[in-house]
């Protein structure tokens, strides 16, 4: 008798239910290694789909848009043609102040060791999103394979020039400009990159004030009122989270710090996984905490566009002694 | 059923939701993200359209297990894998069993039952995956889970009429014809 015979649909559906009650009840034990073996099968043609779905969006970000009115079109010009002008002086300065840093920092790397970034940047390209829109993360290819594991931080890769033509091949500079999330699963080519937005994300990070000499603040260190200068802006440190939408959330800094709208989120330069300072957000509304009249939660935008974001860098930490290989270009 | 088919188009179904289905996914900020659940839409055609039962559950649970394998975070974090398999079936076994009381050629019709398959299956699961996440989800997050639910079944019964034209074209490869009655005359 064959087997086909001897097990009906009915026998096949009752343990496909079983095996999903059992594997919903182990939970995250048992989650993040099935669908490692799930992401092979979507690899092969989700990467075309993902550039698809990047490049629609990040065109239609483009052409949509609030409509500006004459005046409003006045007026920026205005301002454009006087940020130009600015924009001329301060480049010029930029030039005197780039050859006075490259003649100290001459003088440095020749008397002292080098010192670089502890961190190897391994390239990644996404290439699945969520089938579900309740999260916030992505598929990439970049696994166990090329040394990527669970936890890893995950930065935006953009090609910086301002060149207008093609560029010769070694001449770009690349730049791992915010940090867009984190490793949460790793298989062997692929890894599942959490956003920071999403609901289960959570940093430590730091608040960057941005002085404007047309709108002056004051902090209250100890009692002491304080007017904030470049020589005196200490970073605020908070625990950011993801709000599962499309921002992350901080709950409950003094309101002394005087954390304003336009103010930077940044990471921590002391973190083990990333040890320097790049952008995660901006701070975009500062709303009173109403159980305690002392503190404010801030709503932060994500500096990363996710909808269109592609080509990113997995950092990982190099242990004492190695070098990282391929930092040369950041 | 055929099951080389079906498979093929579960596949393409899956990848179409984790690669361009982002194009047709959008932010309203009191709700969240919100796009359409296209193997909804396969599950519930196959529902309508199976010769037997055993048929139209066995492709919910593997549309279902796909799409838990296929998304890693929801309430709570870190999603289980399984509350969408059951769900799926859930949700296929309530549509198969009323299948006969609906005029499914009906454009609203379609729209309505898109909806109803959507609820079904996607308000167990939001609720199973808070339940496996207690410890972390509160009462405010599970509510607004389950209004997320609603927008995006609200949106998955807009798209229905949209995509079940295109799964009826391929039926033929899908569903097997009807056997003929022993006994039966041409």
């Amino acid at each position: 008798m064959r087997i086909g015979q001897r097990i009906s649909k009915r026998t096949v559906l009752v343990v496909l239910l079983a095996v999903s009650m059992v594997t919903a009840l182990l939970g995250a034990r048992v989650a993040p290694r099935l669908r490692m073996v799930g992401q092979y099968v979507l690899l092969p043609l989700g990467e075309g789909g993902i550039y698809v779905s990047c490049a629609v969006k990040k065109h239609l970000k483009n052409v949509t848009g609030r409509a500006l009115s004459a005046d409003e079109i006045r007026r920026l010009e205005r301002e454009n043609l006087e940020l130009r002008g600015q924009q001329v002086v301060l480049e010029g300065e930029r030039e005197y102040w780039r050859r006075q840093v490259e003649v100290i920092q001459g003088i440095r790397q020749s008397y002292a060791p080098i010192r670089d970034l502890p961190c190897e940047l391994i390239p990644a390209r996404v290439v699945a999103a969520d089938a579900l829109p309740y999260g916030r993360t992505r598929l990439v290819n970049g696994g166990n394979a090329v040394g990527a594991e669970s936890g890893m931080k995950v930065t935006t890769r953009e090609l910086l020039t301002d060149r207008s033509k093609r560029l010769p091949p070694n001449l770009a500079a690349i730049s791992a400009t915010a940090l867009v999330g984190r490793l949460m699963e790793t298989g062997e080519f692929t890894a599942r990159l959490q956003l920071v937005t999403d609901s289960g994300y959570g940093t430590w990070a730091r608040i960057r004030r941005m002085l404007d000499p047309a709108h002056p603040r004051t902090v209250t260190i100890g009692g002491v009122v304080r007017r904030l200068s470049d020589a005196h802006n200490p970073l605020v440190d908070v625990w950011a989270q993801g709000d599962g939408h499309a921002a992350l959330t901080v709950a409950g800094v003094s309101a002394e710090e005087n954390v304003r709208p336009g103010d930077w989120l940044v990471t921590r330069d002391d973190d083990a996984l990333l040890p320097v300072q790049i952008r995660i957000g901006t701070v975009t509304e500062v709303r009173e905490n109403p159980r305690d009249p002392h503190t404010v939660n801030l709503l932060i935008a994500p500096h990363a566009d996710f909808a269109s974001l592609r080509e990113v860098y997995i950092v990982m930490r190099l242990g004492p002694g190695q070098q990282a290989p391929g930092n040369g270009g950041k | 059923m055929r099951w080389v088919p079906f498979a093929i188009l579960a596949y393409l179904v899956i990848v179409l939701q984790c690669s361009l289905g982002q194009m047709l996914t959008f932010e309203i900020s009191a709700i969240g993200s919100i796009g359409p659940d296209l193997a909804a839409v396969a599950a519930l055609f196959i529902a309508l359209h199976a010769r037997r039962a055993a048929d139209a559950l066995l492709a919910a649970w593997v549309l279902g297990f796909a799409l838990d394998l296929s998304s890693a975070s929801g309430p709570g974090g870190v999603t289980a894998v399984g509350p969408m398999a059951l769900a799926y079936v859930l949700a296929a076994g309530a549509v198969y069993k009323i299948r006969e009381a609906l005029f499914a050629e009906r454009v609203l019709t379609r729209a309505v039952i898109g909806v109803i398959f959507c609820l079904l299956a996607h308000l167990p699961w939001v609720t199973l995956q808070t339940i496996l996440a207690h410890n972390v989800m509160t009462w405010q997050a599970y509510g607004a889970r389950l209004l997320q639910a609603m927008a995006i079944s609200a949106y998955t019964g807009v798209v229905t009429p949209v995509f079940y034209p295109l799964l009826d074209r391929v039926r033929k490869w899908l569903l097997s014809v009807p056997a003929e009655r022993p006994g039966r005359r041409r």
